[in-house]
């Protein structure tokens, strides 16, 4: 069985950890393909959202911790060794990839989901959770390094008190309360899960994704810009995309009827 | 627990590896002269310093954590900050409560405060400056200044954005509204919230002792990080995590 499993259907592709009896911890080898994978499908305009899954009970516990595997070849010029052990370089290029995806991305959270599994759920765009689900960063409790972008991503996304809570304090969130805090967006229960999940993804994939891509491009970038900057991106941006799709929505709209949207 | 006449009580007794700051003058709810500042960032140096001390607590005793800056006592210019004097008779001014706020933030280990009555102004930024914080669910938190016209200076404009959502800012800081301890943990200000006639320190041991606990050195890293990347591209971030 291969640790990732990765699949095409119908406007979505999804990328399954599948290591379920290690609570599908992610190695080395996981973490470049998952890279790989999601900038292979901003090329491929049938793609309309990137689905993130586990197998079995969680969806992800952290690393690996047994073993990570080989060590990438493309990182073989930068110490892996150390006091500090290997430095989270493919963990860093998994995540940043997953943030900048132009595709709408959609982590579906059962079971646990801490650590490096916590950076792949907030570089996603939705967070879906079961309500059995439990968000946690354990990795201060474990003596390790928290480097993998959490400390960037998690005080915009809740503010910086409650990113505090998770990542320095590392209490575990039950999916009602990170539904509450703004973290998860929808929670849905254990038995409907896969049927609601399923419904929400399948409506993302509907959307014009072009257009989904260039106001994400906008959010995501501007947050690391000052108000000024932020409105020239914005023109910048909007002078460098064409989206087909605008005329369907003109002639739905004509035609009191539902867009049909190609995503281009 | 209350002891001595002490303004101030530096208390290391209560939990092994917990530096415990008291406010200790109940009868003026235990607002801040600018001496008092002084001799709590040279405290603050100290249990950074010393590794015996894993984390860092601040309390008041009686009936509020802390009011605020003691606005009516002598304002006396201290020696030390004389080139940012403004003779004018409007106080101090900000620099010693932003050294003291800044000496917080930067403490790499762990800092909770303890918030019963009231905690405004002054306190209101200690508190904020601190990673962990508990309250009384009636303790009323915020920052009152507007409504005596006050400088409001001492960084909760940055501090305040950043540590919850922006729109609250203008119930807390433009209309000068107090928030309940209730309402503090709901919008995420806040981390523990308690009955007000419950013993804060005796409700936090578990808390403190877990944080006394934790690895120092991640801990410190985290933190560090985590306020780093406040002010950081996400690339820039990721280049300097490592």
């Amino acid at each position: 069985m291969p640790e990732l499993d990765v699949r095409k259907t119908d406007r979505k592709l999804e990328i399954v950890l599948n290591r379920p009896a290690e609570e599908n911890r992610l190695t080395y080898s996981m973490m470049m393909l998952i890279r790989d994978t999601v900038i292979e499908s901003q090329n491929d305009p049938d793609i309309r959202a990137v689905v993130f899954r586990g197998k079995g009970t969680h969806f992800c516990e952290g690393e690996s911790r047994q073993d990570l595997g080989e060590w990438p070849t493309e990182f073989a010029g930068r110490a892996p060794g150390g006091g500090h052990g290997a430095p989270p370089l493919p963990q860093q290029a998994m995540i940043s990839a997953v943030r900048s995806c132009s595709k709408p991305t959609i982590a579906l959270l059962t079971g646990h989901t801490s650590g490096i599994g916590l950076d792949l759920a907030c570089a996603s765009d939705h967070r879906l959770a079961s309500k059995s689900a439990v968000l946690s960063d354990g990795r201060v409790k474990e003596a390790s390094h928290v480097a993998t972008g959490i400390t960037h991503m998690l005080p915009r996304l809740i503010g910086l008190s409650q990113a505090t809570r998770l990542i320095l304090l590392g209490d575990k969130l039950p999916a009602e309360e990170a539904l509450s805090m703004g973290l998860v967006h929808e929670v849905y229960s254990d038995k409907d899960f896969e049927k609601q999940t399923k419904e929400f993804i399948d409506t993302i994939a509907r959307l014009a994704t072009r257009s989904y891509s260039i106001i994400k491009e906008q959010t995501i970038e501007q947050l690391d810009m000052p108000y000024e900057w932020a409105l020239k991106h914005s023109l910048a941006v909007r002078q460098t995309n064409v989206i087909e799709d605008r005329m369907e929505a003109a002639d739905a709209f004509r035609e009191k009827r539902d867009p049909e949207f190609s995503g281009r | 627990m209350s002891e001595g006449t002490e303004p101030l009580v530096f208390d290391d007794r209560e939990i092994e590896g917990l530096r415990h700051i008291r406010l200790n003058n109940p009868k003026k709810l235990n607002v801040l002269s600018s001496d008092q500042q002084e001799q709590i960032i040279e405290a603050i140096l100290q249990a950074r310093d010393d590794t015996a001390v894993r984390c860092l607590a601040f309390s008041g005793e009686g009936r509020a954590f802390c009011a605020g800056n003691d606005i009516v006592g002598p304002s006396k210019p201290l020696s030390q900050y004389s080139q940012h004097q403004v003779k004018l008779q409007i106080g101090s001014g900000p620099i010693g409560l932003h050294k003291l706020i800044t000496t917080i933030k930067d403490f790499p280990k762990p800092t909770v405060v303890l918030m019963q009555g009231f905690t405004l102004g002054a306190g209101y930024d200690l508190a904020t400056s601190c990673d962990i914080r508990v309250a009384t669910t009636d303790c009323k938190i915020g920052d009152p200044r507007v409504h005596r016209a006050l400088w409001a200076a001492e960084g909760w404009s940055y501090k305040i954005t950043r540590l919850i959502p922006q729109a609250h800012a203008a119930t807390m800081h433009f209309r000068g509204e107090l928030l309940t301890g209730l309402r503090a943990r709901e919008i995420g200000l806040v981390h523990r919230i308690y009955n007000s006639d419950t013993d804060l320190l005796e409700q936090s041991a578990d808390l403190l002792k877990y944080l006394v606990a934790l690895p120092t050195d991640s801990f410190a890293d985290a933190k560090r990080l985590l306020h780093m990347n406040l002010d950081r591209r996400f690339a820039d971030s990721m280049g300097t995590s490592i």
